[in-house]
């Protein structure tokens, strides 16, 4: 089910303040846009939950948008971390997942967050910093060089460094047996993009 | 979900908001204002939140760029069709001006009749 416009009331039906409501809906985009296999009809229902207690807390709220932002993230993860601990194919399912190759996605979490152990220590702050400008601000090898106030060469050099420290995770995370499941798919992605 | 913007949602809980640059920064940094050496930067690296609300800024912005874009296409839209805009074009072209010219000499016409009708 897909629901894009949220009814922001506070207890009394009475519509919440801007500043709620303009948070609540930048979150709420958010959370769509950056986790879109989550029901958007939960999301709605959890943003709505939340306008609700912000406004009746409002006094005590520093940055609306912060609060939301900060707020919808842990409901979210919650609810990813309930829901893959839930899933559990048995009998039937079980045997049509294995034949469809299809992952358990309480598995697909717990080699996710062992690659992420293993990114972070294999990727410095430095190699983070590089990410950041490469991935979310689409900065060229010259743009790095200027960040990192170092020459354009070294920049390279650095791009390249950061590219093989994650070829090498995603190695490590290739030799567990589950490799050749789709769960690993997105990191298939990654390495087609990065190496 | 991108499997880096995953890593940079989860890896670095900060649930305290330590060190974290205000809302207005953030976004500056989203819209390029900032410049790419400031270490704002650095620490969205390492913090989760700031790199959730970060992201959050990106899309704002798009889509705030994408209404821009929409309302300029409806002001388009609605520019080639209003009257004035008719009206110029009809003028433009010398069959189009004779032939409203006919249209109302017949309206003329018919109201002149309607007229003598009357009387």
């Amino acid at each position: 089910m897909r629901r894009r416009e949220l009814h922001l009331t506070d207890e009394n039906h009475n519509a919440v303040s801007p500043a709620i409501a303009a948070a609540v809906e930048a979150a709420y985009r958010w959370a769509m846009a950056m986790f879109p296999d989550v029901d958007s009809a939960l999301l709605a229902n959890a943003a709505e939950r939340l306008a609700i207690k912000m406004e009746n807390n409002k006094e005590h709220l520093g940055s609306p948008r912060r609060y939301a932002y900060a707020a919808m993230h842990g409901k979210v993860r919650d609810w990813l971390r309930k829901k893959a601990a839930n899933e559990i194919p048995i009998g039937l399912d079980y045997e049509l997942d294995e034949h469809a190759r299809m992952t358990n996605s309480f598995q697909d979490a717990v080699e996710r967050s062992i690659l992420f152990q293993q990114l972070q220590t294999k990727l410095s702050a430095r190699d983070r910093h590089i990410l950041i400008l490469l991935t979310e601000l689409n900065a060229t090898p010259k743009d790095v060089a200027t960040a990192l106030g170092i020459n354009y060469k070294a920049a390279t050099k650095a791009i390249e460094r950061v590219r093989e420290r994650i070829a090498i995770c995603l190695d490590i995370a290739s030799e567990s047996p589950k490799a050749t499941s789709p769960g690993l798919s997105t990191t298939k992605g990654l390495t087609k993009k990065w190496i | 979900m991108d499997l880096i913007r995953e890593y940079f949602l989860e890896a670095f809980p900060n649930p305290n908001r330590e060190g974290c640059p205000d809302e207005e920064t953030l976004m500056a940094l989203a819209e390029g204002r900032l410049p790419i050496d400031n270490p704002v930067c650095l620490h969205v690296a390492s913090c989760s939140e700031c790199f959730a609300e970060f992201t959050g800024c990106v899309l704002e912005l798009e889509a705030k760029k994408n209404a821009d874009v929409t309302k300029e296409a409806v002001k388009a839209e609605y520019g080639s069709m209003n009257w004035m805009g008719v009206a110029s074009a009809l003028a433009n072209e010398g069959g189009s001006v004779s032939a409203l010219q006919r249209l109302r000499q017949r309206i003329a016409a018919y109201r002149h009749r309607g007229q003598n009708q009357g009387t």
